[in-house]
């Protein structure tokens, strides 16, 4: 239920209220006195009328009676009823007769007719009577009279009470209520915090003091109470204020803080997820990326990490993320670091803030101005054989409030770490590729060993099928090899195969031209896309290119070590379609073997064509 | 001088055949009423015979009529004013009339009743203030209430009408307490009464205004209250028959059982007289107009009543018995006139030295 506010009441028209209803008390008091004054005026009237009637009216009559002037008894008579008071008047003359005057109704109507009844005298005989004289009291006159009086009175005092209410109103209004409104203005206005107008009170002029003086004074007290009140709380507010915006800057800072390094993790824990992904071609990028993000909130400042592989090697700058403008010189990727700039470092983790160059030592500040930089931060770790230090460069002085060392040390190891395993992995493919090199490769020679060239011969094969390409094969023998063992050793006899070897590279050195050492003194060569002729022609020339080479061989008609050489091709047209890569390729080297075996039995350095 | 007395002579000589000069007689009774009737009949009469233009108006007893007259007579061109106003006192008129007239330059003269003593205190004699209003005629009222009592008290006695103290009770109804001729008729009463003191008791005197029906009325209370009484004077017929009226209510026969007296010469009343329900009649007063006339006539030529007195109280009243009431019916029973009052001029008759308007001489 909703609680109604009382309604608002005037104190003028309460108090205008209680007038008038005092007043027309008043008059209904005074009515009611003039009513009874009135009534006993009347009777008092009627009394002395009745009076005046047994003095003179009575003679009068008794004269008129006795003088027997009906006219002048029934005037008599009607000047007594003409009496307001006389209701009815009645005279029963001795002789019979009967005179009336005044309204008989009310008297027929009046059973009581209070009234008098007199007796006529005679003139003549005093003790005789001439008549009886009845005179009956006015009620309806009576009555009127009081209701007129009543009337009267209360006109009066209505229009009395009406003037004393309306000028009641009127004073209250202007000596109490006109002060009182404003006294209520003010103390409405009257609030901690908003000064109101100070309270002149429109009165009219007094040289004394009333109770709403008094009222204003207690207010103006209460202001000023209000005043000192406010005074001192503002005060407090203000010292709470402070204290709160301390407060909230410290909240900021820490926040702000924490975000830093919320964010900080964040970078880290998605640098640490990319880097573990990341291929090796786009590692150099993702590093300057990640040392963006890092150095990101930090304003004009530069992030880079160098890197020492061992203790004989130079500090070098190793990925950079540095922005224009900064103030900086530029730093170049595997450019040495200026001298004196890290300093010498203990073993295990290290962290240098330096300020401004005030803080830096003369090394340093040198290093550092040449670089351009005015403020410094680093972290470094050296280990056992390396040492990675990443530093922070700013164009102007830093506070560094936003670096935190163990943040910082989360980052730099975890960069580090990714540093120390993309070298490692790239140990790791090094070493790969030697071996597959090894496993294809002869290792006297240097030519591919029958393996490989298995391997590729296939490959070529189906391409020169798929192409409708010639393939060419070229079986190489070293004539007399045996001999030249005996006679000069195997070392030279190695020696012997290094060098044809090296001739056969030389010539066969077109791309797809693969020439391979298949065992002992026996090369064989494929050749791509060669017709027979164009090998005949390769093989004619490293024939005789051995044989200008003038190696000595003893045990040889010539004197010098010579090759024969035998050629076969595959047929474009596919002779044996229904023959498999291997068998025809198989078919082309036993041709090329029996066309090598043709060049041996007819005298040996030639070369016989299958 | 001797022109003034050759004009003064020539007027004389000229104006009894010339010069008829014009009189209106303000009559205060009603136009119906028959004493005032007779008595207008007999100023035309009177009128007729001297060769005077008469004219009269009723004022219907209403005083302010008499005085709308008198101002309606001031306000007439100058010729058609008359040379004389004939007045009365009644109610008191008189006073304010003459003055009225006398402004407007018309003499008047007052018959009937004239001038009161508190009026002649305050305006002085005629022809003094009022220098215009030449002179009054009454009749001898009190001789006409005497003679009527009188009268009536001889006939009570002879008809033994005495009650059980052996003297006859008289009742009287008046005219009114304030006219000179109802006080003086009451006198005059009064006076035959004490003459017989011993035999007659006057019980009461009530006024009944000179009305019919308030006698009627106020003799009806007085036989209840004097039930001894035998007698009843009236001041005027009217009254009398009035009372005779109450008499016969409660059975008594008038002029057997009861004695009535009147006053005035109406036809009512002297048949009343000749059946003998009147026992006492005086009358003859209706005839001052006419005498006024007479006076007048002999003024207007010069022969003024000066000296008889300006203000004259005449006897006129004769009491009529049985024989005189016929004649007078037989002469004047349709109206007065055919009477000759030239050989009552003074002017017409120079032998006459003073002036007798006894009506006895116009009976005979």
């Amino acid at each position: 239920m909703r609680s109604r506010e009382p309604l608002f009441r005037s104190l003028a028209e309460a108090l205008t209220r209680r007038m008038v209803v005092l007043g027309l008390l008043c008059a209904l008091i005074a009515a009611a006195l003039q009513m009874s004054w009135v009534y006993h005026e009347e009777r008092k009237a009627f009394d002395e009328q009745m009076h005046s009637v047994a003095q003179t009216h009575l003679q009068l009559l008794s004269s008129s009676l006795w003088d027997i002037e009906p006219r002048h008894v029934q005037s008599l008579l009607d000047n007594i009823a003409a009496a307001p008071q006389v209701q009815y008047v009645l005279l029963e003359a001795g002789t019979g007769q009967q005179f009336r005057a005044g309204s008989r109704d009310a008297h027929d109507r009046d059973p009581d007719h209070a009234g008098v009844t007199l007796t006529v005298p005679s003139p003549g005989a005093p003790g005789q009577s001439l008549g009886r004289l009845h005179i009956d009291f006015n009620q309806d006159y009576l009555r009127w009279q009081l209701a007129r009086a009543a009337l009267q009175v209360g006109l009066i005092s209505g229009l009395l009470t009406l003037v004393l209410g309306v000028a009641n109103n009127l004073m209250v209004r202007r000596l109490l209520l006109k002060p009182m409104g404003q006294i209520a203005r003010f103390a409405v206005a009257l609030a901690p915090g908003k000064l109101p107008p100070e309270l002149q009170l429109q009165r009219p002029a007094r040289d004394h003091r009333d109770e709403i003086d008094l009222v204003a004074d207690g207010f103006l007290t209460l202001q000023k109470e209000i005043a000192r009140y406010v005074d001192e709380r503002t005060r407090h507010e203000t010292a709470l204020a402070r204290q709160a915006a301390e407060l909230d800057q410290a909240f900021r800072q820490r926040t702000a803080e924490l975000q830093a390094m919320t964010r900080y993790l964040e970078v880290l824990s998605l640098s640490s997820n990319r880097f573990m992904t990341v291929s090796l071609d786009a590692y150099a990028e993702l590093m300057r990326n990640t040392l963006g993000e890092m150095v990101e909130h930090i304003p004009r400042c530069d992030l880079a990490v160098a890197e020492q592989l061992d203790s004989a090697s130079p500090l070098l700058w190793r990925y950079v993320h540095q922005a224009p403008g900064h103030g900086t010189t530029a730093l170049v990727e595997g450019q040495e670091l200026p001298p004196g700039l890290i300093g010498e470092l203990a073993p295990g983790w290290t962290h240098c803030r330096i300020r401004g160059l005030d803080e830096a030592t003369p090394a340093q500040a040198l290093a550092m101005q040449r670089q351009g930089a005015r403020a410094m931060a680093w972290c470094a770790y050296r280990g056992a054989d390396s040492t990675r230090v990443m530093v922070a460069l700013s164009g102007q002085p830093q506070r560094w409030a936003e670096l935190n060392d163990k943040l910082t040390q989360m980052a730099a190891d975890m960069l580090f770490n990714s540093m120390r395993r993309r070298r490692d992995q790239l140990t790791m493919e090094h070493m790969h590729r030697e071996l597959q090199h090894l496993s294809h490769t002869d290792p006297l020679t240097g030519l591919a060993n029958r393996r490989h060239f298995d391997q590729v011969k296939l490959e070529e094969t189906r391409r020169a099928l798929r192409n409708g390409l010639p393939l060419a094969v070229v079986s190489v023998d070293l004539d007399h090899f045996k001999a030249y063992n005996d006679s000069y050793g195997h070392g030279q006899g190695d020696s012997c195969l290094v060098t044809i070897a090296q001739l056969m590279r030389d010539t066969f050195h077109r791309a797809g031209e693969l020439p391979a050492r298949l065992g002992g003194e026996e090369f064989t060569v494929l050749l791509p896309g060669q017709s027979l002729a164009m090998a005949a022609a390769h093989a004619e020339r490293l024939r005789a290119r051995v044989v200008e080479l003038a190696l000595p061989h003893r045990d040889s008609p010539l004197g010098v070590v010579s090759v024969s050489i035998g050629l076969a091709c595959l047929n474009v047209e596919p002779s044996m379609p229904e023959h498999s890569a291997e068998e025809q390729i198989a078919a082309v080297l036993e041709a090329a073997d029996r066309a090598l075996y043709e060049a041996k039995r007819a005298g040996r350095n030639r070369v016989q064509v299958g | 001088m001797l022109i003034r007395a050759l004009f003064a002579l020539t007027l004389t000589l000229c104006s009894p055949l010339c010069l008829a000069f014009s009189v209106v007689f303000i009559n205060p009774g009603r136009s119906d009423e028959a004493y005032w009737v007779a008595a207008g009949q007999a100023m035309q009469a009177a009128a007729d015979s001297l060769n005077i233009r008469f004219e009269q108006r009723f004022a219907e007893r209403d005083p302010l009529r008499v005085q709308q007259i008198a101002r309606d007579i001031v306000a007439r061109p100058a010729a058609l004013r008359p040379d004389y106003v004939v007045a009365t006192n009644d109610k008191r008129t008189l006073v304010q009339v003459a003055q009225l007239l006398d402004t407007a330059g018309i003499k008047s003269f007052a018959a009937f009743s004239g001038l009161q003593d508190d009026e002649r205190a305050l305006v002085g004699p005629p022809r003094d203030q009022i220098s215009r209003l030449l002179g009054s005629l009454e009749p001898n009222a009190e001789e006409a209430g005497y003679l009527t009592a009188k009268a009536l008290i001889a006939q009570g006695l002879r008809a033994k009408l005495q009650g059980a103290d052996g003297r006859l009770h008289l009742l009287a109804v008046g005219g009114d307490k304030s006219t000179p001729v109802s006080v003086l008729r009451n006198q005059g009463m009064q006076r035959a009464v004490a003459e017989q003191a011993g035999k007659v008791q006057l019980e009461q005197l009530v006024y009944a205004d000179w009305r019919r029906d308030k006698a009627a009325e106020q003799t009806a209370w007085l036989l209840a209250r004097y039930p001894q009484a035998r007698l009843l004077w009236a001041g005027s017929d009217q009254m009398a028959f009035g009372a005779m009226e109450a008499a016969q209510q409660i059975g008594r026969e008038p002029g057997r059982d009861m004695l009535f007296s009147a006053i005035n010469t109406s036809p009512e009343a002297m048949q009343a007289r000749i059946a003998g329900r009147l026992c006492s009649l005086a009358g003859g007063h209706f005839m001052a107009g006419a005498w006024a006339l007479v006076m007048l006539y002999d003024h207007h030529h010069g022969r003024d009543f000066a000296d008889e007195g300006l203000e004259l109280d005449r006897p006129m009243f004769t009491l009529f018995d049985r024989a005189t009431a016929e004649r007078y019916l037989q002469r004047f029973g349709d109206g007065i006139g055919g009477i000759d009052f030239r050989p009552f001029s003074k002017v017409l008759n120079p032998r006459l030295k003073r002036y007798d308007f006894r009506f006895g001489q116009v009976m005979r």
